[in-house]
């Protein structure tokens, strides 16, 4: 009498020996030719249009020379309308804009938490609970509806013919 | 190029079950090596790097485009069972020990390349690639059991166009 054990490793035995036995699929004739068409239009392409290794070396120097330019120039003008906004004075409206809008905040947040107080806990555990029925019965028409709709056949089983 | 290219396409065709998309990918392989082709002309190691190259292409091609909807595509029972018994093929007219081989490497190629997407790449991972189930585990992302479940229905599932030992 053979084991589960001794049926599954012979069933493992014979595919490897079958599969290994398909060999090799011939690949299609027009991959070469497209694999080459490809190359030649890379090739084609102007340098600024390849990849930032492909560019000369002068460009790449060049490139990077006014990369380090432009974020200078950026610091330094963040520098000066900072420094002219300071000068302004109005730094002090912006901060009083900000405490203005965390004391709202603030506010919001109370009577919140005040209201959701006031509601009796078994709404709250009975609305959370219908909020996750209703998630739960949106995901699966979701997925009855993709299943149905678009799904491939072949990708759930195979079909007999 | 010529070297290779069967075996490149063969492993893309496999892992993906898709023509067009496998054609794409061994294209996309070989623009990878050409871009090393001082490192590879000549090289031994060269039909692994090429291998390797086309199986990661591969697995994040899949990974990519599909990822999206293996939830909502693959929500079916995982209880545990064989459910090999459920798949079917298009069977030969003539008993399986009749046909010729030519016949049976046809047919299972195609069985294969119907098998689900979930056990078609554990199965080729395995059996062409030669990796481990834990390694098939990681590379996919999957618990070990469901590896070894799905390799174990999609074996099942070409076992019936073998000849009767």
């Amino acid at each position: 009498m053979t084991r589960p054990q001794d049926n599954r490793d012979e069933l493992e035995r014979r595919i490897d020996d079958a599969l290994h036995d398909l060999g090799q699929r011939r690949a299609p004739g027009t991959l070469e030719s497209r694999v080459l068409a490809e190359l030649t239009r890379r090739a084609a392409l102007p340098w600024w249009r390849k990849h930032f290794a492909h560019w000369p070396v002068a460009a790449r120097a060049a490139f990077l020379i006014a990369s380090g330019g432009s974020v200078q120039l950026a610091i330094v003008a963040a520098m000066w309308v900072f420094a002219r906004v300071h000068g302004l004075s109005v730094s002090t409206a912006a901060t009083s804009w900000l405490r203005s809008a965390g004391q709202l905040t603030s506010s919001m947040f109370n009577l919140s938490v005040s209201l959701v107080g006031l509601i009796p806990h078994r709404w709250l555990y009975a609305g959370a609970a219908l909020c996750m029925l209703l998630y739960g019965t949106l995901l699966g028409l979701g997925a009855v509806g993709y299943r149905l709709l678009y799904a491939d056949p072949t990708s759930r089983g195979l079909t007999q013919t | 190029m010529h070297a290779y290219q069967d075996m490149v396409f063969s492993t893309a065709v496999r892992l993906t079950g898709n023509d067009a998309q496998a054609e794409d990918i061994a294209q996309e392989v070989f623009l990878k090596a050409y871009e090393r082709f001082e490192q590879l002309r000549g090289s031994p190691t060269a039909g692994g790097w090429l291998k390797t190259v086309v199986t990661n292409l591969t697995l994040n091609h899949l990974s990519r485009y599909r990822a999206r909807w293996r939830f909502f595509s693959e929500l079916t029972h995982d209880d545990g069972h064989d459910d090999a018994a459920e798949l079917t093929f298009a069977a030969p007219d003539t008993p399986a020990a009749q046909i010729d081989a030519e016949q049976r490497r046809a047919l299972l190629e195609n069985a294969l390349r119907r098998l689900p997407e979930h056990q078609r790449l554990p199965l080729v991972l395995y059996h062409f690639e030669d990796m481990a189930y834990q390694e098939i585990a990681q590379r996919l992302h999957l618990s070990l059991a469901k590896v070894k479940t799905d390799i174990l229905r999609g074996r099942a599932a070409l076992a019936k166009l073998l000849p009767q030992s």
